[in-house]
C-alpha cells in the first residue's frame, strides 16, 4: 500500500499537472434546474438505499430508539440531500459509464452517537444535544467507509461516494460547513477514481441533486471540470420557499422537490420504526425454500390491515 | 415537457385503433371517489356487511379467471351512487364509470377483435392483443425478449414496459429539456442497439428498473395509453407483456385457446391453485393473468445459474425490488377494494388516510406508532 504522505504528494502532483494540462481546454459543469417524474424517481431510489442502510445498520446493531431518538433519526434521513451522477467516458474506442450516489452528512454511526448522547429536555422537546454543523473528523470518515457493508456492493460501474479524507488541494469545499454535501462527496470520489485510474479524465458528467447546489459545491464543480477536463451538467431541485420562483421551470422544480420530500417522508416513516417488518427483497433471486417461506410469512404480516 | 393536453381533463371518446371494448375514459379516478364517498358517508358508523366485495360485484363469475364483467353491479343501485357520479369530473354515465372500475381493477380481458384491436408486428393476433393492451410497441417487445431469451421473459416484460415508458417520454418531451427532466435518450438508444444482455450497462438496467418501479408505486390514475384507451395500471401491463411472450413461445401440449379466443376445455388452465397449466391469456382477466405472472416469475427465478452473473444475474438483481412490488401491487388493490370495508368498520381509516388511498403503495406497509 502506498504510504499516506507519498499518496498525498502524488495526488497533489496529479492535481497540479491536471490544472496545467487543462489550461489548453478546460471543462465546464453547468448547474441547471431539474424537474419531473424521472428526476423524482431517481432521487427517491437513492434515498431508499440510504434509508435501507440505516434500517440494516439498526438491525445489525440491535438499536431501538425512543420517540426523541426517532425524531433525530428522521431529521437526519429526511433532511439529507441525495445526489446521483453518471460519469460517461470513452476507453479504447468504447463508451462506458459509471454512476455515483451519495447523501449529505456524516456516517450513520455519528447519527447514532448523537442520539445516544443527546440530553433530553425536561419538557420532552428534542433537547439540545444534536449538533447542527457537521465537521468531518478522521474518525467519522473511517466510520463512513466502514459502513459500506450496509449498502449495495460497490462495483466498477456503480459506487457509493462516502466522505473521503481531507486534502488541502484538489476538489475541496471552500466552506467547511459544506464538506459533507452529497454532490461534493461525488466530485471527490470521481477525483479519487481518476487518481487511481478507475476512470479516465475528460469524461462527461450528468447528475441530479435533491436540493439547490450551494456556492461551495459550485466552486468544487468548477475545480473538477477544469482540473480533469470534464464537461457536463448538474440538475438541481429547488425547494419550495428557498427563493421566489422566477419561471415555469423553477415552479415545476419546486413541485418535484415537494413530491420527492413526500415520498422520502412516507418511506422513512414506515421503514425506520422499531416495529418494522422487512420484506425479503432477495426472495426471487435466491429461491431457497426456507427463504421463500420466510418471505411469504413476512408478506402476510405486511398485508395485515393497519392496527390489527 | 409537452404533456397530453387532456391528461388532466376528463375525456371520453374513441380515438381509433388499439381498443375495441376498452374504455377511453381518462382523467378521472372513479375508485378513489367511490371509496372516499363510502368513508365520508359512513363516518364513525360501522358499514353494513351485507354487500359482496366490490370486485365480486363487478364480475359475472368471480371465481373464474375468464369471467365477463357485470355492467350493472349491485352498488350502482345504492342511493349514494348518483352522488358519486355527480362528484366525478366530466359527467360520466354510470356505465362509463363502471367500465373505468373494470379497467383499473384488472377485470377486463384481451380477446382480439372483441376487447382489443391488435397492432401490427406481433406475428400473431393473440400475442398482439396482449401486447397492444399493455401498450408496448412491437420492436421493443421483440428486442427485449431477444436480449433475455424466453427463459427470462417475465424480466423481459418488465424492461419492455420500462422501455416503452421511456420511448413515450422521449416522444412527448422537448429534446432540449430532456436532461432537466431526467429523460435519458441514450439509455433507450444503447439498449435498442445491444445484441446481447451483457452489452446493456448496469446504469441502463438500474435506470429502467427505477422508471418502472416508480410507476408501480405512483401510478398516474386515468392517463391515456398511446392506443387511445385508458392506460392500464403498470402492474397489469407487465403481466400482459409476459403473457404475450408465453403465447409467442408456443405450447407443447396444445394451444390453450380456441381460435375464437375462448379457453380450450381440457387444455387451458382454470386458475385453480393446483392447476399449473397456462391460461388462455387473451380470454383471462388482467387480474388472473397477473396471478399467473407471479407464479411464472417465481419459476423463472429458479433458472438463474451463477455463470450468468454478468447478464441475467444483474438483470435479476436490479429487478428484485421491482418484482416484490409487482407481486404486492394487486394485493394492495385488493386491500383497497375488498378490505376497505373492514378498515372503515374498525374506524381505522381516517379521512386523512382516505386522501392517501390513491397512493397504491402506501398499503405496502402499515404506518406504525412510534
Amino acid at each position: 500500500m502506498m504510504h499516506r504522505t507519498s499518496f498525498h504528494c502524488f495526488r497533489l502532483g496529479v492535481f497540479a499537472l491536471a490544472l496545467l494540462a487543462s489550461a489548453a481546454h478546460a471543462g465546464k459543469i453547468d448547474i441547471q434546474i431539474g424537474f419531473g417524474d424521472n428526476v423524482v424517481a431517481m432521487l427517491d431510489s437513492e434515498s431508499t438505499l440510504f434509508a435501507d442502510a440505516y434500517r440494516t445498520a439498526m438491525t445489525d446493531k440491535g438499536l431501538k430508539f425512543n420517540r426523541a431518538g426517532n425524531s433525530v433519526l428522521t431529521r437526519a434521513t429526511q433532511g439529507s440531500t441525495v445526489a446521483r451522477v453518471e460519469y460517461i467516458y470513452t476507453q479504447n474506442g468504447l463508451e462506458y459509464s459509471k454512476y455515483y450516489y451519495a447523501r449529505s452528512g456524516p456516517a450513520m454511526e455519528v447519527t447514532f452517537d448523537r442520539i445516544a448522547h443527546r440530553a433530553p429536555a425536561s419538557d420532552g422537546s428534542p433537547g439540545t444535544g444534536e449538533s447542527t454543523a457537521y465537521e468531518i473528523t478522521d474518525d467519522d470518515i473511517a466510520k463512513d467507509i466502514a459502513e459500506g457493508k450496509f449498502y449495495p456492493r460497490d462495483t466498477s460501474r456503480r459506487t457509493r461516494a462516502p466522505n473521503l479524507k481531507k486534502v488541502d488541494n484538489g476538489v475541496v469545499a471552500n466552506d467547511a460547513k459544506h464538506a459533507g454535501d452529497a454532490e461534493l462527496k461525488i466530485f471527490r470520489k470521481i477525483e479519487s477514481d481518476i487518481a487511481t485510474k478507475a476512470v479516465p479524465r475528460g469524461g462527461k458528467l450528468v447528475g441530479y441533486v435533491s436540493k439547490a447546489v450551494c456556492s461551495s459545491c459550485e466552486n468544487a464543480a468548477k475545480l473538477l471540470a477544469e482540473a480533469y477536463d470534464i464537461d457536463g451538467s448538474l440538475y438541481q431541485l429547488l425547494e419550495r420557499g428557498s427563493e421566489p420562483p422566477i419561471d415555469a421551470m423553477a415552479i415545476e422544480s419546486q413541485k418535484s422537490s415537494s413530491a420527492l420530500k413526500l415520498r422520502r417522508q412516507e418511506y422513512i416513516k414506515t421503514h425506520l420504526t422499531n416495529r418494522f417488518v422487512p420484506l425479503d427483497r432477495t426472495a426471487r433471486v435466491v429461491p431457497d425454500p426456507i427463504e421463500r417461506l420466510e418471505a411469504e410469512e413476512a408478506r402476510e404480516m405486511t398485508a395485515v390491515p393497519c392496527g390489527e | 415537457m409537452v404533456r397530453w393536453p387532456l391528461a388532466l381533463a376528463t375525456a371520453s371518446f374513441v380515438v381509433g385503433g388499439g381498443n375495441a371494448y376498452a374504455t377511453n375514459t381518462v382523467g378521472v379516478d372513479v375508485f378513489s371517489h367511490l371509496q372516499r364517498e363510502r368513508i365520508a358517508r359512513v363516518g364513525d358508523e360501522p358499514l353494513p356487511r351485507a354487500q359482496d366485495p366490490l370486485v365480486d360485484q363487478l364480475l359475472i363469475e368471480p371465481s373464474s379467471p375468464y369471467s365477463a364483467t357485470r355492467a350493472d353491479p349491485a352498488f350502482t343501485n345504492d342511493v349514494e351512487w348518483p352522488e358519486v357520479l355527480a362528484q366525478l369530473p366530466g359527467r360520466l354515465s354510470s356505465g362509463e364509470a363502471v367500465a373505468v372500475l373494470h379497467w383499473d381493477l384488472g377485470l377486463t380481458r384481451a380477446r382480439p377483435g372483441q376487447d382489443i384491436l391488435p397492432r401490427d408486428g406481433f406475428r400473431d393476433p393473440f400475442v398482439g392483443a396482449s401486447a397492444t393492451k399493455a401498450d408496448v410497441d412491437a420492436d421493443i417487445f421483440w428486442h427485449m425478449v431477444d436480449l433475455t431469451g424466453f427463459r427470462h421473459s417475465t424480466k423481459a416484460a418488465t424492461y419492455a414496459v420500462a422501455m416503452q415508458i421511456l420511448r413515450r417520454q422521449l416522444l412527448e418531451s422537448d429534446p432540449g429539456r430532456q436532461a432537466s427532466l431526467g429523460i435519458d435518450g441514450e439509455v433507450f438508444r444503447r439498449v435498442m442497439k445491444a445484441v446481447h444482455l451483457d452489452q446493456v450497462t448496469t446504469y441502463d438496467m438500474e435506470y429502467l428498473a427505477t422508471l418502472v418501479q416508480h410507476r408501480l408505486i405512483h401510478w398516474q390514475v386515468g392517463d391515456r395509453a398511446t392506443t387511445g384507451a385508458r392506460a392500464l395500471p403498470t402492474v397489469f401491463r407487465v403481466a400482459r407483456v409476459a403473457a404475450a411472450y408465453r403465447d409467442a413461445q408456443g405450447y407443447l401440449n396444445g394451444y390453450p385457446c380456441n381460435p375464437a379466443a375462448t379457453p380450450r376445455v381440457g387444455t387451458a388452465g382454470t386458475g385453480a391453485e393446483e392447476d399449473d397449466r397456462p391460461l388462455c391469456f387473451v380470454a383471462a382477466t388482467d387480474r388472473a393473468v397477473h396471478r399467473w405472472y407471479v407464479d411464472e416469475s417465481d419459476r423463472q427465478a429458479r433458472w438463474v445459474p451463477e455463470r450468468e452473473a454478468d447478464g441475467i444475474g444483474r438483470l435479476a438483481g436490479f429487478l428484485s425490488a421491482v418484482l416484490v412490488l409487482l407481486d404486492l401491487a394487486p394485493i394492495v388493490e385488493m386491500f383497497e377494494a375488498v378490505a376497505a370495508d373492514d378498515l372503515v368498520t374498525a374506524k381505522l381509516f381516517t379521512s386523512t388516510e382516505a386522501d392517501v388511498a390513491a397512493e397504491r403503495a402506501d398499503r405496502l406497509f402499515c404506518p406504525l406508532p412510534e
